[in-house]
């Protein structure tokens, strides 16, 4: 398919590549695993197939070819020609097709595949598109690998489902320097709302909330940081870090949002409140085999509704 | 030996050096990562070595056979800790020369703060040896140990938006190389043009952690 407009930071994501952090390269990788989980599981996908991560204004493009596609995630009212689509449901294209955003109603991210995914070239393990190198950047053509079944009557029926994605509530763990938070501070954390920052990118979420402080400002020694490390910067205010964050960093650490609640948070756009909650590592672990769960449901009821066609 | 445990995110832990960083401190996080790649692990993906820390990153396949990540290595750093600890003897590697024209924008502030003239500034900056400590902040940038401690200066207080490729910066008691332009707070003293980069999978950091350099005045 061809690239009429390329929209506001279009990407192509998968899982990310590791195994590189060692030598300074980032992870990268989709914000909203749980929307991208659903796109391949729905487009009977590899799970790290990759797939387009979409910012509004989100690009225009024309389909050269019949596939199946999906679209997951935010809803920023996408069309096939001028036929409006919901999310989590299959699509087929013809030759010409033209595929648009018109308005971003819910959400930051939109997920965009197709049956049998894109043939892309991987650098070190990944598609993901490094913005920092300028590596895996989106082409003008994007061309889909050949699929043995499009018979899309096979796959037309979907199931209902869908995430409640303005959910506040971004739980976390706390660990590093979060008890050399003041009382005071601690509490503020867990009971006061905290705003999404306009600086809120793929690298990191930027917090707007009351400032707090550290009982001592030890001088820190930089090590490693990761998807979803809250750092305590020196105005006091908090940075979430996203996939596309440095792998080493030097601010005090209070902690980690939760994978599945990283998500949430990466469709949350600038000026909406969320507020934090403090979970166990067992909570935390419970919570991200709950969503395993959640996803092989979904898998067997497409199977069912696949054989009961 | 003292340490203790983080838990960096569901499945990432830094295990961090009760010390103050120095030569020795980044010896004993090199053997640790060393014993640790030689576990052969299933579930192990991999480890980002910092001063005085190793973060351990494992697949979701640990939790297959596992129940807390914090608990297994802190069972295995106790049956394994004074060896895993040791010091290790460095291995004496080449020294990797890096070429560079000390014209630096900032080498006047170094020059004012830190008192020396800027001939002085290069002569102890390219009369030491120094190791690669860390790589990280960009693909292939290398945090080096070893400077003197008469070219310990403060960051730049607004991080300036475009640093070239191939600066050499100083910032506290760090120096290193950026590897791209990028934005940067570090006090640029020179330029090299030095390839620390190459997205080519068989090429990727020039250096790597562990190596030796010494700077060379062009």
């Amino acid at each position: 398919m061809k690239f009429i407009k390329k929209g506001i930071l279009t990407s192509i994501q998968d899982c990310g590549r590791q195994n590189f952090q060692a030598i300074g390269v980032s992870m990268g990788g989709v914000l909203d695993v749980l929307s991208f989980k659903i796109l391949n599981v729905l487009l009977r996908n590899k799970p790290n197939e990759g797939c387009l991560e979409i910012h509004f204004p989100g690009p225009v493009m024309m389909f050269e070819e019949t596939c199946n596609f999906a679209v997951t995630g935010g809803d920023f009212e996408a069309f096939l020609n001028r036929k409006p689509l919901s999310r989590n449901k299959i699509y087929q294209s013809n030759f010409g097709d033209v595929l648009t955003f018109n308005r971003k109603r819910v959400g930051e991210r939109v997920y965009f595949g197709v049956m049998g995914g894109f043939d892309l070239e991987p650098w070190l393990g990944s598609c993901s598109t490094n913005f920092q190198l300028k590596l895996n950047l989106l082409p003008a053509n994007i061309t889909v690998k050949n699929c043995e079944d499009t018979s899309i009557l096979k796959f037309k029926s979907g199931v209902a489902f869908d995430y409640d994605y303005q959910n506040p509530r971004i739980r976390f763990v706390s660990d590093f320097d979060f008890e050399n938070l003041t009382e005071k501070a601690k509490f503020i954390m867990t009971n006061s709302f905290f705003e999404v920052g306009l600086q809120s990118n793929r690298m990191g979420y930027r917090l707007k909330g009351q400032v707090l402080n550290m009982i001592d400002m030890k001088e820190q020694i930089s090590s490693a940081v990761s998807k979803g490390t809250m750092q305590l910067l020196p105005n006091g205010q908090i940075i979430v870090l996203m996939a596309d964050a440095q792998v080493t960093g030097g601010y005090p650490k209070l902690g980690f949002v939760i994978e599945n609640d990283l998500a949430f948070l990466s469709q949350l756009g600038p000026n909406k409140t969320i507020k934090f909650e403090k979970v166990s590592i067992e909570h935390a672990l419970e919570i991200k085999k709950q969503s395993n769960v959640s996803l092989e449901l979904i898998k067997k009821a497409l199977k069912f509704s696949e054989n009961a066609n | 030996m003292n340490f203790k445990i983080f838990l960096l995110n569901e499945n990432a832990l830094t295990i961090s050096l009760e010390e103050n960083f120095n030569i020795e401190s980044f010896e004993k996080v090199l053997v640790l990562k060393e014993n640790i790649e030689t576990q052969k692990w299933a579930w192990y993906a991999e480890s980002v070595s910092a001063y005085n820390s190793l973060t351990i990153y494992v697949l979701d396949s640990f939790y297959e056979t596992h129940k807390s990540l914090k608990s297994f290595f802190e069972t295995w750093l106790s049956e394994n800790g004074i060896m895993v600890f040791k010091n290790g003897i460095m291995n004496e590697t080449e020294i990797k020369e890096v070429s560079v024209t000390y014209n630096g924008e900032d080498l006047a502030f170094v020059s004012a703060y830190s008192k020396l003239s800027e001939a002085q500034i290069i002569k102890i900056h390219t009369d030491q040896i120094y190791t690669v400590a860390m790589i990280g902040f960009l693909p292939g940038f290398p945090y080096l140990l070893g400077m003197d401690k008469r070219l310990f200066v403060p960051r730049k207080k607004e991080p300036t938006f475009k640093i070239k490729k191939g600066s050499v910066g100083i910032a506290g008691f760090q120096t290193g190389i950026y590897p791209n332009e990028s934005p940067g707070g570090w006090q640029i003293i020179g330029y090299t043009d030095l390839e620390l980069f190459n997205a080519d999978p068989n090429r990727l950091s020039y250096f790597k952690l562990g190596d030796r350099i010494k700077f060379a005045a062009q």
